[in-house]
């Protein structure tokens, strides 16, 4: 019988050491995708961004990369010199989602899951953001805009 | 959102399957985020390192975790955004080209089903 990705995951994620695993690698991943996010938005190289922290592009390249493992006080210094700074959040490790309509979920406005021996059923508001430093620079519009996109 | 189906091959194979369950716990739990946020965000991963484009074909993608690859089809026939991961293996810089070859195998197959 054919195996589903879904089906997989839900069953790996049983195991609690897979769980930290996979929660690990998701935090890395879903930090790459904002620092990648919010550089683009404030139109920062790679390079640039390197020489405002005194370290190298590739470095930067292996955060954008979802494989590097800094410190929350080094994600804070990165994002201070772009003019920003981390807001987090929780949301939960896997949706149950896809067979969800993009319209259902946007008026549920969450994601309705389960996490078997992780933690109970729960709701969570599902928005991780950046926001800016500055209440009136030019980023935070940027990002404004970017977010009610 | 998108979908993600694991292709299976008309002998029912699933290669994917297959070399996901050969690996490590470790490099399976990496390149399984890489997966999801593949389903959650799709096409917005080209933003990042994680995902790039198969030099040469309009729709095929090498999605990286760690040393893990896989190669991914977007099938634009289907109307629910769906990525049909068609194999996986370790980077090695030989066997790149080898397992991308692999995958425009599979793929053709697919295509042809």
């Amino acid at each position: 019988m054919s195996r589903t990705f879904r089906e997989d995951l839900e069953r790996r994620l049983q195991d609690v050491e897979f769980a930290r695993e996979f929660g690990a690698a998701a935090a890395k991943t879903d930090l790459a995708l904002t620092l990648a996010r919010a550089r683009r938005i404030c139109q920062v190289t790679q390079a640039d961004l390197a020489n405002l922290l005194g370290t190298s592009q590739s470095y930067i390249a292996k955060l954008e990369q979802g494989d590097a493992n800094p410190t929350i006080g080094r994600i804070g210094e990165l994002l201070a010199v772009i003019g920003l700074r981390l807001s987090t959040n929780t949301i939960p490790l896997i949706s149950s989602a896809y067979s969800e309509t993009e319209t259902n979920r946007a008026e549920n406005s969450g994601f309705h899951v389960s996490i078997p021996s992780l933690a109970p059923k729960a709701i969570y508001d599902l928005e991780i953001a950046v926001h800016s430093k500055k209440e009136t620079s030019d980023t935070k519009t940027k990002l404004v805009e970017a977010s009610s996109r | 959102m998108y979908k993600i189906d694991y292709y299976t091959r008309p002998n029912g194979d699933q290669p994917v399957v297959d070399w996901l369950d050969r690996l490590d716990r470790k490099s399976w739990a990496v390149i399984e985020a890489k997966i999801l946020y593949l389903e959650e965000r799709g096409l917005e991963l080209l933003g990042t390192k994680m995902l790039k484009q198969v030099r040469g074909e309009r729709d095929l993608y090498e999605l990286k975790g760690g040393q893990c690859r896989v190669i991914a089809y977007y099938d634009r026939r289907k109307e629910d955004n769906r990525f049909v991961l068609l194999n996986g293996f370790l980077k090695k810089r030989r066997r790149e080209t080898e397992q991308i070859n692999e995958a425009r195998y599979l793929l053709h197959e697919y295509l042809n089903k």
